[in-house]
């Protein structure tokens, strides 16, 4: 992927555009904004496992139960700013750090992590010992340390070495104490008055940098970010695009981007094995099938908007993707072969966008059949940021979702949410677009019928009638509220919170540029990340602020 | 606990929970109620609190039971306490019952399965869905005595879902729940255990060292605070709560393991169920996790690793089913229709009774286990609750509650007494009283009480 | 049968005179087989599709009076009775003669009170009292089956109605892939597998009818790989003929043919007899009990070399490629 080109010359696609051709003009029409408020960010588990990873090395076994993500707003990026860190999840902190460390330090990965010897393997050495902490622990903490936080750090390792009479034991505890550091376990975003304008607040360069790191690559800064930060060349403008630019070219962009949309397509309840179905009615969806069924559409979505550089709304239409056998199977198609394997869906056939797909369809589904009020929901949630109120208290399901009875289908069922007053304002938003996805049952199996009688999948959303699934992924992408909404989501997942009044209008012009770029992905990371709103603040998150 | 209350140790219980009042109330919770030393053996015999949940309640007219007072009648749904222990009695005799006792809503929404969780176990309206206004009672409780402990509490589910829990550490700070039998056996009785049976203790240099360890990182904290606003300030004054937590647990190792007759390390529980595959909610499944779990609480309450703990059996959107059934227990109670001629919803209805029966198992664990002059259910307040009373229309009236076990002689157990639409904070207070906090009143507006259910209370 | 599982028979059919033609062969892969439901296939995946009506075998197995073979430790008192045996009158004589030249054996009734019905294996297995510990071997059978141990695959060729048709073919064949097997610990439908490279293991082309949803072909001979445990080899049956009750996506019923006793040997006497008893009878007994073959008369050594046999099968619809 080029993507020095992309951000260069866009306009070599574009008839009319404010982007400019000749590199990057940060501000090029942007509105001027204050940032919202900033505030710790805990590593979701996710990134904790990655950021390990790149530090200590890929080998490292990550212990995968931790402290669980809360999800706020419709994102673990935003609850990962409320958390804390419980008594249990500080104590299973301190055991993965202790078992991290021993790898890290183990006899295998030492000459790799360790760029020194110790005098003597069996007692402390500071020098070496300060060598590691500094060098490590800049990476972990994602800046250079302060000597007394070396400092505290050397003591350990002496006397720790000292006690067992193990250099390498020592410094164990060491690199254990900075894995359980506030300053590692949380994104610190610092703030710091603007040079340019006294009166604002920006965020530190270091603080920018983890910013980007963490918005593509789901993970630390590495050295050349960390030294264009602490060298004060970043915040230059042109260095910041260039950063963004070199980091979206490199092979860990993928993980990235992938973090990003399980992250709002709600996939970490297949990971967590949430997901279930009944085994008499869907015996097909095992462990196998869930995660291949994740599989295929983050592949797809990379494939899309990363390999081939598309416009974003078409993942709602396309029939390209990829299967395995397993998928095959669910999707009543042939697909031999051991593994995955590019697949084109039937030019005529009932599937296309990542509706269509196994994921989305199962995980908006009860365990025993499908729910057009939960998929209407996720649509309108999701994809079209549009809020859906709670349901009333005391309401009265049963004559919804008596299936053995009169009513057989989903739409006649649920007909009784529309034709009863106190239902019919929320549910008019949400059953017509989720009955368009009835040809396929809670794992997402296509179906003409449901007890014996043609599934009508017809509808229509805000305006645009569609006559099934397909025609219902090309009214979505034709939505006028399908770009805007991208555009707030990867924002709130980039700053970790709800946008602030201030900042409509930034998100505004960001979506108009993510348009005129033919919605490519890389034009709505690269405008993003240079702007107000990823560079500056209000100021520290006050506990005021935060609703009660 | 252990023979030797090192005064350091009280101190550090004191500055993590943020009791203030040290001192004797609190040396009550541990000794007889004479004020004497102490249970055979020789060490004192701590009492223990925990909370048992199950989701979506039960039937009101077939689960309150027809007469009041001691030795009442049981009704239909409650038949399961009518076993008969092996320490004698019927499981009946220890448990007490409260119906009619209301969640009240003052005109606030009635978030469905969320309120009545958060106003039965903070005494506060559920200020938005999803959350508490307040840290949860385990959790108030978790401050007075959880600071003498390795662990100061433990959270289990059955549900196989970490997320969860109805522990809150604040408003908004969950503790999340084990589900993993073989992951509780090795957190609990893995490389760290101190085994009373092992012969002579000796304490791992790595204890003081791990020690030296988090002194690094709080005054990493402590750096921080000056640099992040008042929000995160109270989240760093989580982290470092929970980071204290950890310096007690490895405080309470260093001083041997624990005096307490009954204390042996548990059978090592084997690997969960369906190993890598997912924790499946049919009936029999969550029977074997919830039994699991409960056996290895009782080995750890035995050795004192902890004096509080939270048990789920099935959550609030209970997800129990049953081989056949294409559906869940939560969605039954809504879909299904009511049985014109048995007036409920049968389908619906096994899964109470399951879970009822389940209660029993739990409380017959504890009452397997002799302890002093009884068992060890004697020596416990379990608080057994439910996110509703009528699950239907999600009803919180009658929020059905029950507290089995005697708090080490505190309160008098097997006692039914119908609230009258009193609010029902008063089992909550009436909790946390037996539990020994200095505590008058609890809970605000429709929710406020300072009467208590003396009917219980020695 | 239902209509909807019609127009699915015919979609497919369609699919093919559209689509098969013109195979795009370009990178990864063929023009799909069946596309299910509704239109034609899409593109991907490896292999060439077949063309013809695809299934899988779910379970394989000897047939018994009652399929709960949970209920089997005894099968001394175990016979077919009043139900009767669903199979086939193979050798076109009603119970056997004592004539040279002919097997003696014994008939059962059909279902419908029809007599003649061969299974000369039934009594080893019911008699032969090792044999009754068969409930092992049927699982481990049936296990194989589902496992890629000894999956089977088979086609049904010119169907253009699944309820009548006068002119229809039969085809079984080995697979060495292994099924897709569900939560519920069956095989899934729709799975693809390919047949085997090795057209030894390609039964003869069976022909047949369907009359009311009921497909009897043949006769046909099979060898099946069969790679078991300690047992590698083929199972060679011959004079095979085949009835199936096609269901939506199923087909189910029995296959009925001769065994040789030297297979038996091979596949059940000698290694079993060979590896510590494990059988729990010696060669001696086992050659004694293969003595009452019933077919397969070799004028040579004068002994009837085979038996007649009757399995069970059940098979859900799959892809097959080459």
């Amino acid at each position: 992927m080029t993507h020095n080109q992309r951000g260069r010359c866009i306009a070599a696609l574009l008839a009319v555009v404010a982007v400019a051709c000749a590199g990057s003009d940060t501000s090029g029409g942007a509105p001027a904004t204050e940032g919202g408020p900033v505030a710790l960010r805990r590593l979701t588990s996710q990134q904790y496992t990655q950021s390990i990873h790149d530090v200590l090395g890929n080998d490292i076994v990550v212990p995968s139960r931790i402290e669980p993500d809360a999800r706020l707003e419709g994102l673990l990026g935003v609850g990962a700013s409320f958390v804390s860190v419980t008594p249990s999840g500080f104590e299973k902190y301190e055991a993965a750090a202790t078992a991290i460390a021993e790898q890290a330090l183990g006899s295998e990965l030492r000459g790799a992590n360790l760029s020194c010897e110790p005098s003597s393997a069996s007692g402390a050495d500071d020098s070496c010992a300060r060598e590691f902490i500094a060098t490590i622990g800049r990476r972990l903490f994602r800046r250079t340390l302060a000597e007394d936080e070396i400092a505290r750090r050397v003591a350990i390792a002496a006397s720790s070495a000292t006690e067992l009479g193990d250099f390498y034991a020592g410094l164990e505890m060491a690199l254990t104490s900075l894995l359980v550091s506030p300053n590692f376990l949380f994104r610190v975003e610092e703030i710091e008055p603007d040079p340019a304008d006294g009166s604002r607040l920006r965020l530190t360069s270091t603080s920018v940098a983890t910013r980007l790191s963490y918005l593509i690559w789901n993970s630390t800064p590495d050295d050349e970010l960390l030294d264009a930060a602490e060298s004060g060349a970043l915040l230059n403008t042109g260095n910041l695009a260039a950063q963004a630019a070199r980091l979206l070219d490199s092979p860990k962009a993928e993980a990235g981007i992938r973090a990003f949309f399980s992250d709002l397509l709600t996939f970490r309840r297949i990971d967590e094995g949430l997901v279930r179905k009944s085994p008499t009615e869907f015996p097909a969806f095992t462990l196998t099938l869930a995660g291949d069924a994740k599989e295929q559409t983050l592949r797809t979505i990379v494939d899309h908007l990363v390999t081939n550089e598309l416009d974003l709304r078409e993942l709602y239409t396309t029939r390209s993707t990829f299967l395995t056998p397993s998928l095959g199977s669910v999707y009543a198609v042939p697909f031999g072969g051991g593994g995955w394997g590019p697949y084109e869906f039937a030019e005529d056939g009932p599937r296309a966008g990542l509706l269509s797909h196994v994921s989305l369809m199962s995980i908006t589904a009860h365990p025993g059949r499908s729910s057009a009020t939960l998929r209407g929901k996720f649509v309108r949630e999701v994809l079209l940021c549009q809020d859906i109120p709670d349901p009333p208290a005391n309401v009265d399901f049963s004559i919804v979702e008596n299936t053995g009875g009169e009513l057989r289908t989903a739409r006649e069922r649920l007909g009784e949410h529309v034709t009863n007053d106190a239902c019919a304002g929320c549910h008019q938003l949400m059953d017509p677009i989720g009955l368009a996805f009835e040809n396929f049952d809670a794992i997402g199996a296509y179906r003409t019928q449901e007890n014996g009688v043609d599934i009508d999948a017809s509808g229509n959303l805000d305006g645009q009638s569609y006559d099934d699934a397909i025609g219902m992924g090309q009214a979505l992408r034709d939505h006028e509220s399908l770009g805007p909404c991208m555009t707030r989501n990867l924002y709130r997942y980039a700053v970790g919170r709800n946008p602030v009044s201030g900042e409509q209008a930034l998100l505004t012009f960001l979506d108009d540029r993510f348009a005129a770029s033919g919605y490519r992905w890389g034009s709505l990371i690269d405008a993003l990340v240079v702007s107000d709103g990823f560079l500056t603040a209000s100021g520290q998150r006050e506990a005021e602020e935060v609703a009660q | 606990m252990k023979k030797q209350v090192s005064r350091r140790t009280i101190l550090r219980g004191a500055v993590a929970g943020g009791a203030v009042g040290m001192g004797l109330p609190l040396l009550d919770c541990f000794l007889n109620e004479n004020g004497t030393a102490l249970a055979q053996g020789g060490g004192p015999i701590p009492v223990r609190f925990g909370t048992w949940f199950w989701g979506c309640g039960m039937n009101p007219a077939r689960w309150a039971p027809p007469t009041e007072g001691l030795g009442y009648e049981l009704s239909v749904e409650l038949q399961a306490l009518d076993r008969t222990l092996d320490s004698g009695g019927k499981i009946r005799d220890h448990v007490s019952v409260f119906s009619g006792f209301d969640v009240k809503l003052d005109g606030n929404p009635n978030y469905p399965h969320g309120s009545g969780p958060a106003s039965n176990l903070t005494g506060l309206f559920a200020p938005a869905d999803g959350d508490f206004g307040a840290p949860s009672i385990d959790v108030l409780i978790a401050r007075e005595i959880g600071g003498f402990t390795r662990f100061r509490s433990l959270q289990l589910s059955a549900t196989g879902n970490r997320n969860h829990t109805y522990s809150r550490e604040s408003a908004t700070i969950r503790n999340a729940s084990e589900i993993s039998p073989m992951e509780v056996y090795t957190r609990i009785f893995g490389p760290d255990f101190a085994d009373p049976a092992a012969g002579e203790f000796v304490p791992n240099p790595r204890w003081t060292l791990r020690q030296s360890v988090l002194s690094a990182v709080k005054e990493d904290r402590d750096k921080l605070m000056s640099r992040v606003g008042t929000h995160d300030q109270q989240r760093l004054d989580q982290y470092f709560t929970s980071v204290r937590q950890l310096e007690q647990m490895l405080d309470v190792l260093l001083s041997g393991p624990p005096d307490l007759p009954s204390c042996r390390r548990a059978d090592d529980p084997g690997p969960d169920i369906l190993e890598g595959e997912v924790f499946q909610n049919d009936l029999d499944s969550v029977n074997q996790r919830h039994r699991a779990l409960a056996d290895l609480l009782t080995f750890a309450l035995a050795c004192d690793q902890t004096r509080v703990f939270n048990m789920i059996f099935s959550s609030g959107i209970s997800e129990l089913t049953v081989p056949g059934l294409n559906t869940s227990h939560h969605q039954l109670t809504h879909d299904e229709s009511i049985d014109t001629e048995l007036g409920y919803q049968p389908k619906a209805t096994q899964f109470v009774l399951a879970s009822m029966e389940a209660w029993a198992d739990f409380v017959e664990r504890l009452a397997s286990v002799p302890e002093g002059d009884g068992t060890m259910l004697d020596n416990c307040l379990v608080f057994a609750n439910s996110d509703l009373s009528y699950a239907k229309p999600h009803d919180v009236r009658g929020l059905p509650t029950m507290i089995a076990g005697s708090a080490g002689g505190r309160i008098t157990p097997g006692i039914h007494i119908k609230g009258n639409t009193d609010p029902v904070t008063r089992v909550g207070l009436t909790v946390q009283q037996a539990m020994g906090l200095p505590i008058d009143a609890w809970g605000e507006n429709s929710l406020q009480t300072s009467l208590p259910v003396s009917e219980i209370l020695v | 049968m239902k209509n909807n599982s019609l127009k699915w028979v015919l979609a497919v059919a369609m699919g093919f005179v559209a689509s098969a033609c013109g195979s795009t062969n370009e990178g990864a892969g063929a023009t799909g087989g069946s596309a299910g439901t509704g239109g034609s296939a899409g593109t991907g995946g490896t292999g060439n599709a077949r063309e013809a009506l695809g299934y899988v075998f779910g379970d394989f197995g000897f047939l018994y009076p009652d399929m709960n073979l949970e209920t089997y430790p005894n099968m001394e008192n175990t016979d077919f009775g009043e139900e009767g045996v669903r199979g086939f009158d193979l050798d076109g004589q009603i119970g056997g003669g004592t004539d040279p030249g002919t097997c003696l054996h014994e008939d059962f009734d059909a279902p419908d009170g029809t007599p003649g019905i061969d299974y000369g294996l039934w009594s080893f297995l019911r008699q032969f009292e090792p044999m009754r510990q068969s409930q092992l071997i049927d699982s481990v059978i049936s296990s194989a089956v589902k496992n890629g141990e000894m999956s089977i695959v088979m086609e049904l060729g010119g169907v253009d109605d699944m309820v009548n048709d006068d002119e229809v073919t039969v085809q079984i064949f080995s697979t060495q892939d292994s099924p897709l097997v569900g939560t519920d610990g069956q095989v899934l439908p729709n799975g693809t597998l390919a047949v085997h490279p090795d057209s030894t293991y390609h039964s003869t082309i069976a022909t047949g009818a369907i009359v009311n949803g009921v497909l009897v072909a043949g006769p046909f001979d099979v060898s099946l790989k069969f790679n078991i445990q300690i047992v590698d080899a083929d199972m060679q049956l011959t004079d095979n003929w085949i009835r199936l009750t096609l269901g939506n996506g199923t087909a189910s019923g029995i296959l009925s043919g001769h065994w040789s006793t030297a297979q038996i040997d091979e596949i059940i006497g000698t290694p079993t007899t060979q590896n510590g008893n494990a059988a729990g009878f010696d060669y001696t007994e086992f050659l004694a009990a293969m003595e009452a073959a019933d077919a397969g008369y070799d004028e040579e050594s004068g002994e009837c070399t085979s038996f007649t046999t009757i399995f069970r099968l059940e098979a859900v619809t799959a892809f097959l490629t080459d």
